[in-house]
């Protein structure tokens, strides 16, 4: 549990942080310059702020009221920065034992570590050796070796080209499912709507309230800070199965059955699938002779008048879906709240990140 | 090479264990001092570090005029430090005292320099993964700095071999003693024909500082290449 509420004042910007979070990723999502760094800095020790506290699982790690610091080398908090920041005077093995050998730890995971970060060829080599994808996943596996109680990474996949993503995004998914909880900063709705579990909004000076993906996706300022053009529906859900033959993946969303493009993922897997609104169209009967391989039977739970048309949000159930549509169409079709519609959403409209 | 006389010996084993004292104990306050004027702004930051360089641009025989005053027989801190047995004047240890203050800017600089090439950045790393400053020091700054230190020594060594204004003015030339190589040099070219000696002593004087330079210029770029990560 991390809960943070400090007023930051640097020589250009102030700051207000206020979120508290359980959850096993959390991300710091805003463009770049938001002010993200500054908040995991905070949340570290690396900076103080003007007031504030700080607590991790029930331990007060700041409190400007009753003068309560504990100081960065104490907090066992995980620091990955963007830039690795590996030491160059060291093997790759001696960074990675860096932190157990000065909290005597004597029985480091290190082949745990080694095994989870695919780090075995590298241990002897130096950093300047190291590709940036491959320095990375060495500066988490040394953050990991301090048994932290929790683990901040700074844009692990800024800068790093197609390739290199590969090199780490799986690494990311074990790390989430197996390692502590992570404060994961990013300016990639990709990123974000992959991992989430909660989302702290950074921008205009604030880093407020920690939401689930869908909720934080659905304000007007993350779509601001994420440069989207129109609203996404974040969906979670389960691979059912696999139909290769017609190149088709089933999914079960809430409930819901669900058919995406065929997928890499193992039938029981949970994933998470992300709709454009504007890739949602509905209709009043189900159009049986259409080319829409999802025709979901919803209900209309709210509309929203925006610059750019409706904001249709539709319940089924659990799921939820939101469709954006012209003011026309929402005329054509007398939509009002309350109101029972099919989805119609193309297979190949459901953008997968998990 | 012909073989050196019991005299340039003797010379030559003092001038070594004078320089290499004056390097041993300037290297503890000159590293401290230098990582002080490299991470930290405090108020008298510029006062310290123009006081630091003073004796590089201060006639020596000032700086020794000056020593002899403090830590002479009767200078403040010499009577302070007698009745405990430490006495400089006159004696091995005050040549020692006198190279070690002239070679201390250039330490210092060194050091310095090369504490500067250290990423701070990296340090906060080190933080982060549980090393407290003392220990994050030890670990990470000083090592990647190492060959840099060894070199402000070298140089600093190379000058208290060198060491003559201050040297001659706070402890006077006393064979056995006091009389290092540049002293001993100077003495030879007071006594009529005295040339050849005088020579074959300039030669080894020559030799020692080159050496010396050589070593320091490694130490610089052994570090750049330490801080680099490639080695």
């Amino acid at each position: 549990m991390l809960e943070v509420s400090a007023h930051i004042a640097r020589d250009d910007f102030s700051f207000e942080v206020a979120f508290s979070s359980d959850a096993r990723i959390t991300c710091l999502f805003g463009r770049s310059g938001a002010g993200k760094t500054t908040v995991a800095e905070l949340v570290a020790g690396l900076i103080r702020p003007v007031r504030g506290r700080v607590l991790l699982d029930g331990e007060v790690l700041l409190d400007t009221d009753t003068g309560v610091s504990v100081p960065v080398w104490k907090r066992r908090i995980g620091y990955v920065f963007q830039d690795a920041r590996l030491f160059p005077h060291m093997t790759v093995r001696d960074n990675l034992l860096y932190g157990p050998r000065r909290s005597g730890d004597l029985h480091p995971a290190l082949d745990q570590v080694v095994a989870l970060l695919g780090l075995e060829s590298l241990l002897e080599r130096r950093p300047g050796a190291l590709s940036g994808g491959e320095a990375r996943r060495v500066a988490i596996g040394r953050a990991l070796l301090t048994r932290p109680c929790l683990l901040i990474l700074d844009e692990p996949l800024a800068g790093l080209d197609g390739a290199r993503r590969g090199d780490i995004l799986p690494w990311l998914d074990r790390l989430a499912r197996e390692g502590p909880p992570i404060l994961y900063i990013s300016h990639a709705v990709e990123e974000v709507a992959r991992l989430a579990d909660r989302v702290v909004l950074v921008g205009e000076g604030r880093a407020v309230g920690a939401e689930p993906p869908d909720a934080a996706f659905d304000r007007p300022e993350a779509e601001a800070a994420a440069g989207l053009s129109a609203p996404l529906s974040i969906l979670d859900g389960r691979v059912t199965a696999h139909d290769p033959a017609r190149n088709a993946t089933r999914i079960d969303l809430a409930g819901t059955a669900f058919l995406a493009p065929l997928l890499d993922v193992a039938p029981g897997d949970r994933l998470r699938v992300v709709v454009d609104a504007r890739d949602v169209a509905l209709a009043l009967t189900d159009p049986v002779d259409a080319s829409f391989q999802n025709r979901l039977p919803m209900q209309v739970a709210a509309l929203d008048v925006r610059p750019d048309g409706v904001l249709v949000r539709l319940e089924a159930g659990e799921l939820r879906l939101k469709a954006l549509i012209t003011r026309q169409a929402r005329e054509q079709l007398a939509l009002a709240p309350g109101r029972r519609v099919i989805a119609l959403v193309k297979a190949t409209a459901a953008a997968r990140y998990a | 090479m012909i073989a050196l006389s019991p005299e340039e010996q003797q010379i030559i084993g003092l001038s070594l264990k004078v320089a290499a004292t004056a390097t041993l104990f300037s290297l503890p306050p000159g590293v401290a001092l230098a990582w002080l004027l490299s991470r930290y702004s405090f108020p008298g930051k510029a006062l310290l570090s123009g006081l630091t360089h003073l004796p590089l641009i201060l006639p020596p025989v000032v700086t020794g005029y000056a020593l002899l005053l403090l830590f002479g027989r009767n200078g403040p801190l010499g009577r302070l430090l007698e009745p405990i047995g430490i006495v400089f004047a006159f004696d091995w240890t005050g040549a020692a005292l006198a190279a070690a203050v002239m070679g201390f800017p250039l330490l210092v600089r060194a050091v310095r320099l090369s504490f500067d090439m250290v990423d701070p950045r990296i340090e906060r790393a080190a933080e982060t993964l549980g090393a407290r400053p003392f220990v994050r020091f030890l670990t990470i700054t000083l090592p990647l700095a190492l060959p840099g230190v060894a070199a402000g020594a070298v140089l600093a060594f190379a000058k208290a071999l060198g060491e003559f204004g201050a040297t001659i003015t706070f402890v006077a030339s006393i064979p056995g003693e006091t009389r290092t190589l540049p002293l001993a040099i100077y003495s030879l070219t007071q006594v009529p024909g005295g040339e050849a000696a005088v020579l074959r002593l300039v030669l080894i004087s020559v030799g020692v500082s080159i050496g010396a330079l050589v070593l320091s210029e490694w130490g610089a770029r052994a570090v750049a290449r330490r801080v680099g990560g490639t080695r």
